[in-house]
């Protein structure tokens, strides 16, 4: 073959390539048994359910909506998937399997994105994270027969007899109160009543995941050390990621244990899976693109080993709590990879085969010990194949930062939307007035700081074109100084994840972080202000508010999603802040002014 | 009739069938081992004759040796010990044992032989296809450490003029060696290859009178490129770091050793063409070998001994590559293991493979893997390996000369999880001195041999080839700061402060250390941590190793945090202070900042292995703000703590009148004496009855205080290098300060303070190293030369570190 034939091979190959559609496997179940069995992967991009081989062999693919977020299945017969339609409405879908034909369907709530099965009650929990809630789907009579109160960004539930555990992602209390953290909820399905609210370790954000082997229940989430100011990552000073391990029958928390190591961090879990023979548990490392076994029969005896059955006092050898003992896993764990990027999801296949989807590079790995990782299914052309899809997928990797302690994501959540800013940076930025090379520091000069503290990062993005298309003003020594994102992100990757990033992951994560637009807020209805909201607006316009709330700065852009409230967060509601009346002045409300005003500023 | 002349004998009679295994001479060798075996080298020492065939056939007798034992050739029939040998291959070949009943003894080695060819080409077959290494005698010091051989130097200097920097092409089955470098009266080492794989980076020092010195080497070209320079420096053990940077040790700190008198290398930075040369270790005594690990950072070998002994105190270290975050890495508070050196990281996992050593010894011993996760000390988390195996409980006990018997290793490098490259020697000390050669191996100990030489021995081997940058960590060194700040989150939390209850610590106390120019004079002191000469003493035996000069004190918050700035570039220890002054603990150890560094930690002496704590409100003292350091004035805070300046004024005014060496009360005044000849220090009586100390009949009688007393108490100089409980000696416990305080003397308490101060820092007698000495005319001329060329190096650093700072303009 020619020079030339071979270069237009290659050229016609690389155009087949990129002519190939991103796939972003959000979710994996299985279906069948043995040699049978089948593995269903939800795309979150083409919105098609994927059919595999226990082979990696494909079986077809079905079209079902716009985007799909989750698939459950019974295991032998049934399939649900949770989806975005048309309509950007959230839909629960019954699938008829093998056929993959849509049977029927549910609205759900916003931001609904987890179904749990529960075959006792023939009942499907599914979270809706944007309203807080769990909806009861009875399968039956195919309709909503309940709607939880569920903790703060819900992530998941898991079922166990009577009770239902639902892990929250995000604090609700005051970012000042003196433990600041993400929260279980219990609830008995049948009354549908609070049982027993468990709080996490104190920084504890951003649950990955829940699961349960049928008497503890594992959740996965990021300590926060947000009362220490951010001048190293090394040995989890600014965060650790950490398992939480509660006993479903007493309602107890048992302990939490850290996934990091000493010298090298996990950097954020996500998704969890625990071995058909309940001895181990597998857990996406997103962060780092690799998963984490855990050996559950030595993880428990060591706990009991160590654990003080009648104070219940959680202390290692060394006179620390459990959950600050880095070396507590030791002999108990194994990670492989790096699979690729994004790790989000994993599935036992049999007791020794894990798969793991990774969201940006498109595909699914198989790991079995002892041999190497090969690639069990590519569902289309990774994300990362896009300048944002390269951006968000750098904006979760904590292989940027030293020792892979952090991500961006760490902070700010990986959907760019919820963060967990208001309750870190509070006090960073207080401390940086004093600790000179602090990171908050570069964020103040940047960006105004109203929309650091409401920390979205669609606010952030925002404030950056208000002041101009892709760069950002801030005053210094009286001077504009005009800063191009890349220069920001730059910074922040030098002073918050302690690396030097190169021109190119600059540039990605300055795209990235332009293209994030601000969630449309659940309290609309319709897209359109109730009669209340309607009365609110009003309310504000009268009561001057826009005088600082003016677009231009003092942003309000995604206000519903953004507590806690104030620069160091120290109101939990907007409710709250009406009662305080801030920025009323001499302004009198009545109760029911107050409740239209915070129905309206709800919406934004 | 020499040995080498019968293996030459032999090769003149024998011949040989096969083309490779001629070249190898096997022929020869099997001739040789056959006429070993039927006794016709009488009257030749086993070592010797083992020594000789190990010389001369050394892939051939180290198949040998390794498949089984070591005096086989002497004591078992050769058929049987063939047997052996064979059943045992085939066994690691996993086949069957062939047959060899009709065979004799040439066609048995026939068939071993064939079978370890088979082996050696199955064990290599991953084997990297080029490395460099070193071939030089081993340097023997009189410490593990010192093995610079300074031009100019205050002591060791243990030399062989004579070194080749070679590269071993592997290929499949055996090598061959092409010589880069030869230097027939200096010496080459410390090979290091840059992340392209193209360069090579080694210290060379040409002759005796000439000092290592960083050169680099082109491989394509093979052209040399002279880094560094400077007569009375050694430049050695240089590393190509991530962000374009080399880093050496070196004598530039221009510094003499608290025990033997001899050199102080410690880490220098360069740029890659060897400009801006700037200090970043400002070490007591050597920081050596160093490494770069997957995450940037250097690990390596730092001696550790403040206030404690030196025997067993040289833990690993690890900082970032910038000369930030300082800490230790393994084994700082143990006697086990001695010293730990040649440490590098298994690739892609947090485990490092070391040479476990001793103190009085080369830098060779027995090989082991770290891994920190299981433990920081006294063996935890360690395993020695090839074979694998736990260390012995005795040898928990620690051993001045740990490791020295049976087979010896050095410069491990590891490839993957199982095999590395190693410089080992079979047969240790039996042959005289150890000769090694480069080694393929894995952690059973199964192994190949790829290059020796008969004259020298064979070291360093490095893989040649490039390699991923570690992901370059943000620095935030600026040279144009002098300070930095250390947070510290709560002092409650650690081991050095258990049992204390919290808001009893109230002020932290800093102390800088100050290093000696040259060793004049010398003392001995001995305790748990074994039993060393000090040089220059600062006072009597077992006393502080070092002047101590007190910067002043921080407050420590009642939540136990505390945040201050203090002065970069400058060795500091911490004691933490209750109300009445005393000192709780004291941290025997040392710590550096870079200019602008921001030093973080959660308590004194916390495990690594923890991570922050998750308390509920921020450190009370980061809300406070910035803490600066609040000298004192009564502890001279601008000098070394001076016992003639400071102390003795105290008991002129307050005690001389009844204490004047009259009757049984103690002589408290402040006469200096010569006492023994050998410290060089004249004493004052009131220090020699204060510190109990006594002339001891070591090495002609030197004074030696008595850190035991009722009276007065303190840390030991010798004391055991673990960590030492709170309130166990010092001030708080001195029947003294107990009186003082009762209202013996009328003391005020300031003086009282002071006085306290003096023990809790070890009574040291000196403020500086030329005061009340007792030197001759040599003496003097002596220190003057060092102390010049200090001042030489500090000038030449400062004036480097302002090129620095423009040429970042």
């Amino acid at each position: 073959m020619s020079h030339k034939n071979f270069l237009l091979l290659i050229i016609s190959v690389a155009t087949l390539v990129s002519c190939r559609p991103i796939g972003v496997p959000s979710s994996m179940a299985s279906i069948g048994e043995g040699d049978e069995k089948t593995i269903l992967s939800g795309d979150r991009e083409s919105g098609k359910i994927w059919q595999i081989g226990r082979n990696g062999w494909k079986k077809g693919s079905s079209f079902i909506c716009k985007s799909i977020i989750d698939i459950q299945t019974d295991g032998e017969s049934r399939v649900w998937a949770l989806g975005i339609d048309k309509e950007n409405k959230c839909r629960l879908y019954e699938i008829e399997y093998p056929q993959m034909r849509i049977l029927k369907s549910l609205e759900m709530g916003q931001g609904a994105d987890k179904i749990t099965y529960d075959p006792a009650s023939s009942r499907l929990w599914v979270s809706c994270s944007d309203i807080n809630s769990v909806w009861e789907v009875s399968i039956p009579l195919w309709s909503v027969v309940g709607k939880i109160d569920a903790p703060r960004n819900i992530v998941g539930s898991v079922v166990y007899d009577s009770l239902v555990y639902m892990a929250g992602s995000l604090p609700e209390a005051s970012a000042t109160n003196a433990v600041v953290s993400a929260e279980i909820d219990v609830i008995d399905k049948r009354r549908s009543t609070l049982k027993k609210r468990i709080a996490l370790p104190n920084g504890s954000v951003f649950c990955g995941d829940i699961v349960s082997n049928g008497k503890y229940a594992y959740v996965t989430h990021t300590i926060n050390h947000h009362n220490l100011p951010t001048v190293r990552p090394e040995r989890g000073w600014m965060a650790v990621t950490a398992l939480s391990i509660v006993d479903m029958d007493s309602m107890r928390l048992e302990a939490t244990v850290l996934l990091d190591t000493p010298e090298k961090g996990a950097g954020g879990a996500r998704g969890m899976c625990v071995s058909p023979n309940g001895k181990e548990l597998a857990v996406a490392l997103f962060g780092t693109g690799e998963v984490m076994t855990i050996n559950l029969d030595g993880l428990h005896a060591r706990l009991d080993s160590v654990l003080n059955d009648e104070e219940r006092v959680l202390r290692t050898e060394d006179d620390r709590p459990i959950h600050e003992d880095l070396s507590f896993l030791y002999g108990l764990r194994k990670k492989y990879g790096p699979l690729g990027k994004g790790t989000g999801e994993v599935l036992y296949l049999d007791d020794k085969t894990i798969l793991a989807a990774n969201l940006y590079s498109g595909d699914i790995m198989e790991i079995v010990p002892d041999s190497k990782i090969k690639r069990f299914k590519r569902i289309g052309r990774a994300l990362t194949s896009t300048p944002e899809g390269a951006g968000e997928a750098l904006f979760s990797n904590a292989t940027l930062s030293f020792q892979n302690w952090v991500s961006c994501a760490t902070c700010h959540g990986s959907d760019g939307g919820h963060d967990a800013m208001s309750h870190i940076i509070s006090t960073d930025s207080t401390v940086s007035k004093q600790m000179t090379s602090i990171p908050s520091i570069a964020f103040r000069e940047v960006y105004d700081s109203t929309s650091i503290k409401r920390g979205s990062l669609a606010a952030m993005a925002l404030d950056r074109k208000t002041a101009s298309v892709k760069k950002s003003k801030h005053k210094k020594n009286n001077r504009t100084v005009t800063v191009s994102g890349e220069e920001v992100c730059r910074e922040a990757v030098r002073r918050l994840l302690f690396t030097e990033p190169d021109n190119d992951e600059c540039r990605a994560l300055s795209i990235y972080l332009s293209s994030v637009s601000p969630k449309t807020s659940p309290y609309l209805k319709n897209g359109k202000l109730s009669q209340r909201a309607e009365r609110g607006k009003q309310i504000f316009e009268d009561s001057g508010c826009a005088a600082c709330h003016n677009g231009q700065k003092g942003s309000l852009e995604g206000l519903w999603q953004s507590a806690p409230y104030m620069k160091d967060g120290r109101v939990a509601t907007l409710g709250e802040l009406i009662e305080r009346g801030h920025g009323l002045k001499d302004k009198v409300l009545n109760d029911k002014e107050k409740r239209d005003l915070e129905e309206y500023l709800l919406t934004l | 009739m020499k040995l080498k002349h019968i293996v030459l004998l032999l090769i003149g009679i024998s011949f040989s069938t096969g083309c490779k295994r001629y070249a190898l001479g096997e022929s020869d060798y099997v001739s040789a081992v056959i006429s070993v075996a039927s006794r016709s080298g009488n009257g030749i020492s086993r070592n010797a004759m083992q020594d000789s065939l190990l010389n001369n056939f050394p892939v051939f007798y180290d198949w040998w040796l390794q498949d089984g034992g070591k005096t086989d050739l002497f004591n078992m029939p050769l058929r049987e010990a063939l047997n052996v040998r064979i059943k045992k291959v085939a066994s690691d070949l996993g086949q069957d044992v062939p047959e060899t009943a009709s065979l004799d003894e040439r066609e048995l080695f026939d068939e071993y032989h064939d079978l370890c060819f088979k082996r050696r080409r199955r064990r290599l077959k991953n084997l990297p296809d080029k490395i460099v290494f070193t071939k030089f005698k081993v340097v023997r010091p009189s410490i593990f450490s010192a093995t610079e051989a300074l031009s100019d130097t205050r002591g060791d200097h243990d030399f062989h003029g004579g070194g080749e920097m070679v590269v071993l092409t592997t290929g499949r089955v055996m090598g061959s060696e092409q010589l880069l470098l030869r230097s027939d009266s200096g010496m080459l080492r410390d090979p290091d290859i840059d992340y392209k794989g193209r360069k090579l980076l080694f210290a060379w020092k040409k002759s005796s009178t000439d000092d290592y010195h960083l050169y680099e080497m082109n491989l394509y070209t093979q052209a040399i490129k002279q880094l560094t320079e400077g007569a009375g420096y050694a430049d050695y053990e240089g590393r190509y770091l991530p962000d374009g940077n080399i880093l050496f040790t070196s004598t530039r700190a221009a510094t003499s050793m608290g025990s033997i008198p001899s050199e102080v290398s410690n880490f220098f930075l360069c740029d890659a063409e060897g400009n801006y040369i700037r200090r970043i270790g400002f070490d007591q005594s050597q920081t050596i070998s160093p490494s770069v690990m997957d995450d940037g950072r250097v690990i390596y070998t730092r001696t550790d001994h403040n206030d404690r002994g030196n025997i067993f105190a040289h833990p690993l270290f690890v900082m970032n590559s910038d000369g930030t975050s300082q800490g230790a890495f393994y084994g700082m508070n143990s006697r086990f293991p001695t010293a730990t050196v040649h440490a590098r990281q298994i690739p892609g996992t947090g485990r490092v493979m070391a040479v476990l050593t001793g103190y009085r010894t080369p830098q060779h011993g027995k090989l082991a893997v770290i891994d920190p996760e299981a433990g920081r000390d006294g063996g935890d988390g360690l395993t020695l390996i090839a074979p694998p195996r736990k260390a012995d409980p005795e040898d928990k006990e620690g051993a001045d000369t740990f490791g020295q018997y049976g087979e010896q290793f050095q410069h491990p490098f590891p490839l993957d999880e199982d095999t590395f490259l190693v410089s080992f020697s079979p047969l240790g000390y039996d042959s005289g001195e150890p000769k090694f050669a480069i080694y393929w191996m894995n952690m059973r100990g199964e192994r190949e041999l790829l290059a020796s030489d008969p004259e020298m021995s064979c070291n360093q081997p490095v893989v040649i080839d490039s390699r991923e940058k570690p992901r370059l960590r943000a620095s935030e060194v600026d040279y144009r700061e002098q300070t930095g700040r250390y947070l510290l989150q709560d002092i409650y939390k650690g081991s050095s402060l258990a049992g204390i209850e919290r808001g009893k610590v109230k002020k932290l106390r800093i102390v800088e250390l100050v290093f000696r120019n040259a060793g004049i004079g010398e003392e001995v002191s001995s305790g748990p941590g074994g039993s060393s000469q000090v040089t220059t003493p600062v006072g009597t035996g077992n006393t502080s190793w070092d002047i101590k000069r007190v910067r002043g004190v921080v407050d420590v918050m009642p939540d136990g945090s505390a945040y201050f700035e203090v002065p970069a570039r400058t060795p500091l220890y911490f004691q933490a202070l209750d109300s009445t002054g005393n000192m709780i603990a004291t941290m025997r150890s040392w710590s550096t900042l870079q200019p602008g560094e921001q030093q973080s930690c959660v308590g004194c002496h916390e495990s690594k292995n923890v991570t922050a704590s998750d308390a509920p409100v921020r450190p009370v003292a980061l809300v406070r703000g910035v803490d600066t350091i609040t000298p004192q004035r009564h502890l001279m805070p601008e000098k070394g703590f001076s016992y003639i300046e400071v102390i003795q004024p105290i008991l002129d005014r307050n005690c001389v009148r009844c204490h004047n060496g009259n009757g049984d009360k103690p002589n408290l005044l402040g006469t200096l004496t010569t006492k023994e000849n050998s410290s060089k220090r004249r004493f004052s009586e009131s220090y020699l009855a204060l510190t109990g100390s006594k002339l001891r009949n070591s090495r002609g009688g030197t004074l030696v205080g008595d850190d035991d007393s009722e009276s007065v108490n303190w840390i030991s100089s010798m004391s055991d290098p673990g960590v030492v409980e709170p309130y166990s000696a010092g001030a708080a416990n001195s029947r003294l300060i107990r009186r003082l305080r009762d209202g013996h003397g009328k003391l005020s308490k300031e003086e009282i303070a002071t006085m306290a101060a003096w023990i809790d820092l070890g009574v040291p007698f000196v403020g500086s190293y030329t005061e009340a000495n007792d030197w001759n005319a040599a003496d003097i001329k002596t220190w003057d030369y060092y102390s010049y060329k200090r001042n030489v190096a500090d000038d030449e650093d400062r004036r480097n570190i302002e090129a620095y700072i423009k040429s970042l303009k």
